[in-house]
């Protein structure tokens, strides 16, 4: 017999089993699909960020004085390019002034303002604008009083590519709107509390018109510089950090790398740890597909047992025999792999449009990820046949009496289930059919619980870990406000003795009904060899409006640093160890770094690393004293946190002011485009689940036919059979669900166990899933197990009772 | 239409000119031509006929599992061929029951909770009690607890025909219940389903063994889906003891 013979009979075994092949193909399809295509848009992501980079020029190195301190624009240009050495290209000085901006037809959108001055009197070689709508600025603008506006500000408020922005009291028309290599991350931290998109506006505008907003005319206060092809980055660097101090003596200056700054690091962080995490999404999937395949390929070989046992009886070698399951495999295979190809390109394309509108990249290249693709292509291919081969083995290993008996005479066909079978149970024995059902099949059971439940637990993951990140937020937000109501946060432009006008004007206000001043510096906090970034606030800690809740009530020691839970355990340190405190100290007109040793005075259950809080009375620790740079204010009663926020922000010498409230929903912001993602996971994993059931339900049907006539010959009605099909799946589903939730939740714990805290060491998510999250996964599964086994009814009420109930199978 | 000249009890299975054709793709198969047949209550009935004569598709007909080409059939004064769909699943439930060649016992349910299905599908309140009466009926009283695998080919006959008991209907068809057997049990077999009678139950057997059709009340005789007599056998009906085979 050749290949053809088999060939043939396998097609009309395909055409026999078409919705169910087609079936566990798309299920493999959806696993393979998910695979290669959010595996390619992680590839693209990270190309289009190294073609971001790359194509606009983005800076090498960048130079600034503290905080606060400004240089002459020349000056400043020269002392870099001076302190260079042979090693350093293209430097471009600008001035980077922090301001309050409004936005907004009617001004209504308060933001803090990032106004980047660049020098327009030769064209742009260093961090080069993507115009995304608009025009950009050029050399005729130089003088002019034009702007742009970042992408992801006027994105996240809908804003049109041109018009008139608030920037300090000041309107000032855009032109356009850009991305620009430096401001592509969007998140940022100040103090105790983190920026998105939505309350960060950066504009960009000739040099002199920021001179003017900011009052501060000629000059600087940042270089960001090239280096030459053929010169180490980390060389040119300490070049300059070393000549710094001679050819600029009065200012402290730091000197970064781009490829060391964490939001550069964290950009391509991001893309590596989602990828993880889909991969593993991906797997469990095509691991639910391998069962289902296991499923079908045993019902098949299970009703060819007589072909088979006649194959032997004639002496047809087992190799041949195997052919026709094989051949089936395979089928489900190619299909699998052929529709996994359409679903990789149309995954890879749908989430492609939702990252490209959510997070915007300046250039994009988005090449066929082909070895991507092969590689899902070989797990769509191997999945099936390793499904299918213990089945096939099996089979061609039986005795062909054996196979040849019917079905209700061989010894082995309930084997191994005596002790579930035994199990008394209550109720009618129809009542009793869907439990017996289960427990006389425990194979399949489980191979149908196991795919359920690996097909539900990335829902329920993906579901936690925005409810997670969602609780994190709020913890943050209530660390933040305390208990009291909304509070504006005022930062200001630079360091203020607390006696300055500018900040009486603040405290004074008519609108305030209570203030705290404070200042905020960053750090690092040392131990062993760990080193964790802080942004220290240093407030009065006995006053609960800027005193995270549990913190004001205790007496902490003069010296002594309050901590984040997280911080805390990464450097193994607890209430009352000592830690290294590396802090700016005041030095001339700059700054330099010191290290103190401090004790832990406690350690708030902040879920931000980044969180730490000083006494404002411990300042001479830094030099400094009665120095303020930030204030909370909360408002008279009857007065409006928009009508505060207007005034303050209108004051001079204020940075940015605006209410808790606000940095906590931008961050919520940038959740959203997680959540659609999940919707869309909602509604494929529901199709999975259906399919899986249905596959199951189906292989249950066909198996059962000749008990299903009996039930009916007795006068068992159609409804009837279906619903004992139901409360089966339904009973199978609610193990499945048992299992996804369990699945769901260890993978949930890896991620942010590990993949999350490897990704973003800053933030501190621990597992929390909501309710609904449960809800969902748990409607989702009964939904699709419940409604499966009705596809089948059709089959059911058309079934031929004399002939299913012949003697032969 | 047929008169029926002698006024005996009123027949409890009525076959009026009942056709059953099959249309396959090799063409049109006259499974049953123009069958009339009249049996009256409490007989043992046999139907002889060689290999598809129609045997089995009559006793389809008589139990509703099938539905004629042309023809009426009335049972237990129910027209069958004018109930609805829903209607033929209860007379199936309480008029009719069937005692299949292949037994199709409910292979995940032990011997008595086979019979108990039939006593609950029927409505029985006290199902499993009279299961266990069945089932020490067909002298399996010891085996109430053994799955059909574990059972031999007769016992598996004899709790598909307490199952069918169980039920409490009238009428039981059995499609060659002593097909698979041999000659003790079969015989075994024949003299439940006889004693059947004796409860006022009608039951027709369907076999294609001459030997059988000597111990029933009336001998139905197909060819080729006719109907070609039915009548007493020679000599009246014999005790299952005299069989020989
Ligand atoms: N579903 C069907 N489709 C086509 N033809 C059928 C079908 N069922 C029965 N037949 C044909 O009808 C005729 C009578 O079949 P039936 O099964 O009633 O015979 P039988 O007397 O019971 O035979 P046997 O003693 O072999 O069981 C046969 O020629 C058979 O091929
Ligand atoms: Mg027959």
């Amino acid at each position: 017999m050749g290949v053809r013979f088999w060939l043939r009979w396998s097609w009309r075994d395909l055409r026999g089993r078409l919705l169910q092949v087609v079936a566990i193909a798309t299920i493999i399809a959806l696993g393979s699909g998910i695979y290669a295509g959010l595996g390619s848009t992680s590839v693209w992501r990270r190309q289009a960020l190294d073609a971001s980079f790359s194509g606009l020029a983005a800076h090498d190195i960048e130079v600034s004085p503290v905080a606060g301190f400004f240089v002459p624009q020349d000056q400043l240009l020269g002392a870099v390019r001076a302190a260079g050495g042979p090693g350093l290209g293209a430097a471009e000085a600008r001035l980077v002034a922090d301001l309050p901006v409004r936005a907004g037809r009617r001004g209504q959108i308060p933001a803090a303002g990032v106004v980047v001055g660049v020098d327009l009197a030769q064209p742009v070689e260093i961090d080069r604008w993507k115009v995304t709508a608009g025009r950009s600025l050029g050399p005729g603008d130089a003088q002019g009083s034009s702007a742009l506006l970042d992408e992801h500000f006027a994105q996240a408020h809908h804003l049109p590519p041109t018009g008139t922005i608030v920037i300090a009291g000041t309107p000032v028309h855009y032109v356009g709107t850009v991305l620009e290599p430096e401001y592509l991350s969007t998140t940022t931290t100040f103090g105790a509390t983190i920026q998105g998109a939505a309350t960060r506006a950066v504009i960009f505008a000739p040099i002199g018109l920021v001179q003017r907003l900011a009052d501060q005319p000629g000059q600087a206060n940042d270089v960001v510089a090239r280096v030459r092809s053929g010169y180490s980055v980390d060389h040119v660097a300490s070049t300059l950090s070393r000549n710094l101090p001679i050819t600029l003596p009065d200012v402290a200056m730091t000197v970064a790398m781009r490829k060391d700054d964490p939001i550069t690091r964290s950009l391509y962080d991001e893309i590596s740890s989602e990828q993880q995490i889909f991969d593993v999404f991906a797997l469990l999937i095509l691991a639910g597909a391998g069962f289902a395949a296991f499923n079908l390929t045993r019902r098949v070989v299970e009703s060819q047992r007589r072909d088979i046992g006649i194959a032997m009886a004639l002496g047809v070698p087992p190799g041949e025999i195997a052919m026709r399951p094989i051949i089936l495999a395979v089928e489900v295979a190619v299909a699998g792999v052929a529709l996994g190809v359409l679903a990789g390109w149309g995954v890879g394309v749908w989430v492609l449009r939702i990252i490209r509108s959510e997070l915007p990249l300046p250039i994009w290249h988005t090449p066929w990820q082909g070895a991507l693709f092969l590689r899902a292509a070989a797990l769509a291919l191997i999945i099936p046949l390793a499904g299918s081969a213990y089945p096939v083995w099996r089979a061609i290993r039986v005795a062909p009496t054996d196979a040849l008996l019917p079905p209700h005479l061989r010894s082995g066909r309930h084997r191994g289930s005596g002790m579930l079978r035994k199990i008394p149970l209550p109720g009618s024995t129809m009542a009793q059919a869907p439990v017996r059902r289960i427990t006389i099949a425990p194979t399949r059971s489980l191979m149908t619980v196991l795919a359920i439940g690996l097909i539900l637990a990335p829902l329920l993951a993906a579901l936690g870990a925005t409810d997670s990140a969602t609780a994190t937020i709020d913890a943050g937000t209530r660390l933040l406000s305390g208990n009291s109501a909304d509070q504006l946060l005022v930062s200001l432009t630079t360091y203020l003795p607390s006696t300055a006008p500018t900040v009486s004007a603040l405290v004074d206000s008519p609108l305030v009904a209570r203030s705290a001043l404070g200042l905020n510096t960053g750090g690092y906090l040392l131990r062993g060899d760990t080193t964790v970034a802080v942004s220290i606030s240093m407030v009065d800690l006995s006053d609960p409006l800027v005193t995270p809740a549990g913190v004001a009530s205790k007496k902490i020691a003069p010296g002594s640093i309050v901590i984040a839970s997280k911080a805390a355990a990464d450097l193994g340190v607890g209430v009352g160890g000592n830690v290294v405190l590396r802090h700016p100290f005041a030095q001339g007109s700059g700054y330099r770094f010191v290290d103190t040793v401090a004790p832990v005075g406690a350690i708030v259950n902040s879920p931000y690393r980044f969180v730490a809080y000083m006494d404002l009375y411990d300042e001479p620790m830094m030099g400094l004293s009665g120095i303020v740079n930030t204030a909370t204010l909360v408002p008279k009663p009857g007065v409006s946190m928009d009508t505060l926020q207007r005034e303050i922000s209108s004051q001079p010498g204020v940075a940015w002011a605006l209410p808790a409230s606000a940095l906590a929903d931008t961050v919520r912001d940038i959740l959203d485009v997680v959540t659609g993602l999940f919707i869309v996971l909602q509604i494929v994993i529901g199709m999975l689940a259906f399919l899986v059931a249905y596959n199951s339900t189906k292989v249950g049907t066909d198996e059962r036919a000749r008990e299903h006539a009996t039930m009916m010959a007795f006068g068992v009605g159609v409804p009837r059979v279906v619903l004992i099909g139901v409360i089966e799946s339904v009973l199978l589903g609610v193990m499945g669900i048992g299992v996804g939730l369990g699945v769901g939740i260890l993978v949930l714990h890896w991620v942010l166990g590990t993949v999350f805290p490897a990704a973003v060491p800053e933030l501190a998510v621990l597992p929390s899933i909501a309710v609904s999250s449960f809800v969902i996964t748990v409607v989702i599964g009964l939904v699709a197990t419940a409604s499966a086994p009705t596809l089948v009814a059709r089959q059911l009420g058309r079934m031929d009772l004399p002939s299913t109930l012949r003697y032969v199978e | 239409m047929i008169l029926h000249p002698t006024e005996g009890p009123t027949p409890i299975i009525e076959l009026r000119g009942v056709t059953k054709r099959f249309e396959t793709p090799a063409g049109t198969v006259v499974a049953l031509d123009r069958a009339d047949l009249s049996v009256e209550p409490a007989q043992l009935v046999v139907v002889l006929g060689p290999s598809g004569s129609g045997k089995t598709t009559l006793l389809n007909m008589i139990g509703a599992l099938d539905t004629p080409t042309e023809g009426s059939i009335e049972v237990a004064g129910k027209r069958v061929t004018d109930l609805s769909r829903s209607q033929l699943f209860g007379f199936r439930r309480q008029t009719v029951t069937f005692i299949f060649q292949a037994f199709n016992l409910f292979p995940e349910l032990t011997a008595l909770e086979n019979v108990r299905f039939g006593a609950e599908i029927s409505g029985h309140r006290s199902a499993a009690e009279l299961a266990v009466r069945m089932l020490e009926d067909v002298e399996l009283g010891d085996r109430v607890q053994h799955f059909p695998h574990e059972l031999s080919g007769g016992e598996q006959q004899r709790v598909a025909i307490a199952r069918s008991l169980a039920t409490g209907n009238p009428v039981l068809l059995a499609d060659e219940p002593t097909g698979e057997l041999d000659f003790r049990t079969g015989i075994q077999i024949l003299r439940l389903l006889r004693d059947r009678t004796n409860d006022g139950k009608t039951v027709v057997v369907v076999t294609h063994n001459r030997e059988i059709s000597r111990m029933a009340d009336v001998v139905v005789e197909l060819s080729d889906g006719h109907i070609v007599s039915s009548a007493p056998p020679p000599g009246g009906p014999v005790d299952a003891t005299e069989l020989r085979w």
